[in-house]
């Protein structure tokens, strides 16, 4: 009776665990097809204003993005226009008209401005991280699963990500991009205002992401993304060798 | 012994030429040595800078391949990884009759922000313990401000900034503090500096292309020597370092030995044993690793600088030794005539004249030398500091007592002067003596 017992204890948790971990890539898979984790290509303006050491700047946007390729294109300030990011993947370059060819963003320049806020927007999660369920949290009288992210990969810039999605709406409205040591290095916050018709229904698309540093909070980037539409992007656009003079 | 005797006298009784030969070559003297002593001073700074402050000691462990192309692009691909570590430091147990100490270096770049200022940094993690020992007594105490890395064994992520990052990074302090000690090195006494935080966020990618971030406790400040690098320098202890780059790996190990002398020893052992096995590990003294371009080029600079001073001085001194020797020969040449018709031989007058020049050498550069002491104790007395170029710092102006640039110094003005004798008097004694008499 007692082995009975155990047996049955056992068998509870094991299927209990592997329900978490199913709910847990459901709920990932869900909360991206919010922020663009879509089959169909997809395009949106995004105005970024960003605050760091007391200075704020806004610069604006054009992105085209096809499942892990994005075209992103500087539209303001005045300045900047033409300026050109291309994500293919993980590997980020960037372009001006006064560059012969492209240049690939280093390691190191993804740690601050706007390659550091591309790398955010563009992460997806439900295929870079591998999700653990590790509770549920009411904010604002809402029900929240908490996710741990733990990289699938070593070469994905946070190794580890807390992740708060809403129960009634799967997803994610917080997230937290945690150090190699677990300590929070910065904040996501993400609120849902736009509609995207996707196979004749409709789904909320994130309408904005503020970026704010853990530790120094008064530095922080503000992304408000407005007209998204699904498009049919040429693959050619997402081509490295086609982003030339 | 009467020549010394004649030699004696006529310094004497001639003592206005005389006077004015002894000015001549103590002049010349004090300015051949007191030039050969400060560049002999700076020489000692860099190598003192090298091998001691930067803890380079007398031989550098690294793969060179990680100063190539492909070495800055990927840093890590050629650090110094764990299982090779532990064979060099079973290498190092087995020869410890050759190694005093070893220092493990790992370099990493990053951004460095206090959430008002952010900068790019140039960071460095080192062994704390051994570091210092290998730093020794004059450098043991390495900050210009607050206190260095091993007196703060347990503030966590203890980091120490380059001033010009410190500065960037809003760090203010008293400039009026009096931090040098004569021998050389900052006096060990904690000097006050103030930051807006000193706790700092520095955030890097580590060879996987992971993004980390740690606090780092800024506990002193400290003097990286290049303006350049100064702008951009942290240092932290090397568990620090590992744990931002999140990795065991290094990137290069000095050596300090018990003997330097013994240095190629060590060289043929280290390269017997891993020239094979490892080849790609290679074991070099600073100067030829890519850090002693510098102190090479500097010194190649000094030494032209150095020569060309040294020449200008020896032609003048030259000139003016010769000058005042032909002068007093000449206007002996009665002298000259009376000894030669009495009898004295051509070799014995010869003899006489070198006898009174050499004395007269000797004297002058004995004034020299006593100039020469007054001097520079005066002058050191005096920590006269300079802007030396692209060094963050002003440097101490300081001059060495070097017996090698008094003794050259010495010789040649002896020599110099018995030449300029041997001339002037051969030429007196080419005349008739009756010509010698006449003389005006």
């Amino acid at each position: 009776m007692k082995k009975l017992m155990v047996f049955a204890v056992l068998f509870l948790s094991i299927t209990s665990f592997a329900a978490d971990a199913d709910l847990a890539d459901a709920l990932l898979k869900a909360s991206d097809r919010g922020r663009g984790g879509l089959e169909e290509g997809l395009e949106w303006t995004a105005n970024i204003e960003t605050t760091e050491n007391g200075d704020t700047s806004s610069r604006e946007f054009l992105i085209k993005a096809k499942k892990h390729d994005a075209f992103v294109e500087a539209l303001k300030p005045a300045k900047n226009k033409g300026e050109v990011y291309l994500f293919n993947d993980r590997q980020m370059w960037f372009y001006k008209p006064s560059l012969k060819k492209p240049v690939s963003i280093s390691a190191r320049q993804k740690l601050t401005g706007q390659a550091a806020n591309g790398d955010i927007a563009s992460t997806h999660y439900a295929r870079d991280y591998t999700p653990t369920l590790e509770k549920t949290e009411d904010i604002n009288g809402v029900k929240h699963y908490v996710l741990f992210l733990k990289a699938k990969t070593k070469n994905l810039t946070y190794d580890q990500i807390r992740y708060w999605i809403s129960d009634k709406t799967k997803l994610a409205t917080k997230a937290e991009f945690l150090t190699l040591q677990g300590k929070a290095f910065k904040m996501g916050y993400l609120e849902y205002n736009n509609v995207l018709s996707v196979g004749g229904k409709n789904i909320a698309f994130v309408s904005k992401l503020t970026i704010v540093d853990a530790k120094f909070n008064q530095n922080k980037s503000i992304i408000k993304y407005t007209k998204p539409q699904l498009e049919e992007h040429p693959n050619a656009i997402f081509n490295i060798n086609n982003v030339t003079r | 012994m009467i020549f010394w005797v004649i030699a004696f006298r006529n310094v004497k009784k001639n003592w206005r030429h005389s006077l004015s030969a002894l000015l001549s070559l103590s002049a010349s003297f004090v300015s051949l040595v007191l030039f050969d002593g400060y560049i002999d001073d700076l020489k000692h700074m860099y190598e003192d800078s090298f091998r001691h402050r930067s803890m380079l000691g007398d031989l550098i462990i690294e793969k060179p391949e990680i100063h190539s192309k492909l070495g800055l692009a990927e840093p890590w691909k050629y650090g110094i990884f764990q299982d090779e570590q532990k064979e060099i430091e079973d290498f190092f147990s087995e020869h410890k009759d050759f190694v005093n100490n070893r220092v493990r270096f790992v370099s990493f770049q990053g951004m460095v922000t206090n959430g008002n200022q952010s900068a790019i940094l140039m960071g460095r993690g080192f062994d704390v313990v051994n570091g210092e020992k290998v730093r020794g007594e004059n450098w043991s105490w390495n900050s210009t401000l607050g206190v260095p890395l091993h007196t703060t064994p347990d503030i966590e992520y203890a980091s120490m900034l380059g001033q010009g990052l410190a500065r960037k990074l809003g760090c203010t302090w008293d400039m009026r503090h009096k931090i040098y000690s004569f021998s050389g090195g900052y006096e060990a006494k904690e000097r006050a500096f103030e930051c807006l935080t000193n706790n700092l966020q520095v955030s890097v990618m580590t060879a996987d292309g992971q993004l980390n971030a740690l606090d780092i406790n800024v506990v002193g400040l400290m003097d990286a020597g290049y303006k350049d690098i100064d702008d951009r320098y942290l240092v932290t202890s090397l568990e620090t370092a590992q744990t931002l780059l999140n990795s065991k790996d290094i990137t290069m190990m000095s050596v300090e030995l018990k003997n330097p002398k013994q240095r190629d020893d060590f060289i043929k052992l280290f390269n017997a044993r891993f020239g094979t096995s490892r080849p790609e590990l290679k074991i070099m003294t600073w100067i030829e690793h890519p850090v002693g371009e510098t102190y090479i080029k500097t010194l190649d600079l000094m030494s032209i600088f150095r020569n060309f001073v040294v020449v200008v001085i020896l032609v003048i001194s030259t000139l003016s030794v010769i000058n005042t020797l032909i002068k007093i020969i000449k206007e002996r040449s009665r002298e000259i005539g009376t000894l030669r018709s009495i009898g004295f031989k051509a070799r014995e007058v010869v003899k006489m004249f070198v006898y009174e020049t050499f004395l007269l050498s000797v004297l002058g550069t004995a004034i020299g030398f006593v100039m020469s002491i007054v001097l520079t104790l005066a002058l050191n007395s005096l920590h006269i500091r300079y802007k030396a170029g692209l060094l963050s710092e002003p440097v101490l102006f300081k001059i060495n007592f070097t017996f090698y640039g008094y003794l050259n110094a010495f010789a040649i003005l002896v020599f110099v002067s018995l030449m300029a004798c041997l001339f002037s008097t051969r030429q007196e004694l080419n005349k008739k003596i009756i010509d010698n008499l006449n003389h005006v």
